[in-house]
């Protein structure tokens, strides 16, 4: 299990915790203290993020996350993909 | 568009969050008229953010120990510690077209009411983003948002006298790794009412009542027997098992 709590600038906590097997990433849990509407998405963006492997570029899934039909308040797309990149780099073990 | 408002009932922290469910549901379908209410406890609580992570923000032993209720909410942001009489707490059903669609907005708009009746009691309060309503010496309350097609929750949590020892004992406040260390700090700064006017907690809820209906058509309500009811079992079914409150 890798984890990491990203902290998004004049926004909300980001708390990822990856289970990576084989270089995949096979379960995904975002949890924190952000807004998203609606709120059923969480598990959509949970699922994204459940298609890629460590070395999948930081800019896909962001492009990924950005197709999610939800609002995030307190974070951007690219703010959970640099708290992805920091969970894939073991940023917290 | 006339307002209800809500000035009584004293519940469990489950069945406040049960009410806030029905209201904007019932909002959402045209069935009731647009609603301000206020919140009475029974007892300390926690109403934790939506999709916050259980372990991570409470204390659990502690609070089984003392019997602290903790609460999933519908709404994001983050955990609040909450005591009766030494909290105030208001929700707002309003239809969607009512809101400002930016987020920011909405909600210093919505809070207006309440930040204008601290400052004429004499409290310093302000908006800050996102959701946040503060005084120099820290935060004095939080915000959080539900938005559904055609209705908007909004509640709001302040501190008027919270026992803020007791809240480090009971949230994992900073416990948590977090990057940021002043932030760590400042989420840890608690700001009261009652430390800036020494005014009843009672005429407090009444001067945000004056000022909301102050530009509002209104009449005082209660809650009718078959929103109780509805609450009652959506308490139950959910907002007080396990399976809701500890799922994440």
């Amino acid at each position: 299990m890798s984890k990491t709590s990203h902290k998004v600038e004049e926004g909300k906590l980001l708390q990822l915790k990856l289970d990576i097997q084989d270089e995949k990433v096979e379960g995904v849990r975002l949890t924190g203290d952000f807004f998203l509407e609606p709120p059923e998405k969480l598990g959509e963006i949970e699922e994204k993020l459940e298609e890629f492997e460590t070395s999948s570029s930081i800019d896909k899934v962001v492009k990924e996350l950005q197709s999610v039909d939800a609002e995030f308040i307190g974070f951007s797309a690219e703010d959970l993909g640099e708290a992805f990149r920091k969970a894939v780099e073991g940023d917290e073990e | 568009m006339k307002w209800r408002i809500i000035n009584e009932g004293e519940y469990s922290e489950a069945m406040h969050h049960a009410i806030d469910e029905v209201l904007t549901e019932k909002l959402e379908k045209g069935e009731i008229n647009p609603t301000l209410r206020f919140w009475y406890r029974k007892m300390p609580s926690v109403p934790m953010g939506r999709f916050q992570a259980f372990e991570d923000e409470v204390e659990v032993e502690y609070t089984e120990e003392k019997g602290i209720e903790v609460v999933r909410r519908l709404t994001g942001g983050g955990a609040m510690f909450a005591e009766p009489g030494n909290v105030i707490t208001y929700s707002i059903y309003i239809p969607k077209d009512k809101v400002p669609e930016d987020f920011e907005e909405s909600y210093e708009e919505m809070d207006r009411f309440a930040v204008e009746a601290l400052r004429e009691i004499g409290v310093e309060a302000e908006y800050a983003p996102l959701n946040d309503i503060v005084h120099e010496t820290g935060k004095l309350g939080g915000a959080a948002q539900l938005r559904k097609e055609d209705a908007v929750l909004h509640h709001t949590t302040m501190s008027y006298d919270l026992d803020t020892a007791e809240m480090l004992r009971v949230l994992r406040i900073g416990k948590e790794k977090v990057s940021d260390k002043a932030v760590k700090s400042a989420e840890k700064r608690v700001s009261r009412i009652k430390d800036h006017a020494d005014v009843d907690r009672n005429e407090v809820i009444e001067k945000m009542i004056e000022k909301f209906v102050e530009d509002k058509k209104h009449k005082n309500g209660s809650l009718t027997e078959e929103e109780l009811v509805e609450a009652k079992s959506i308490a139950e079914e959910k907002f007080g098992s396990d399976e809701w409150t500890r799922k994440l």
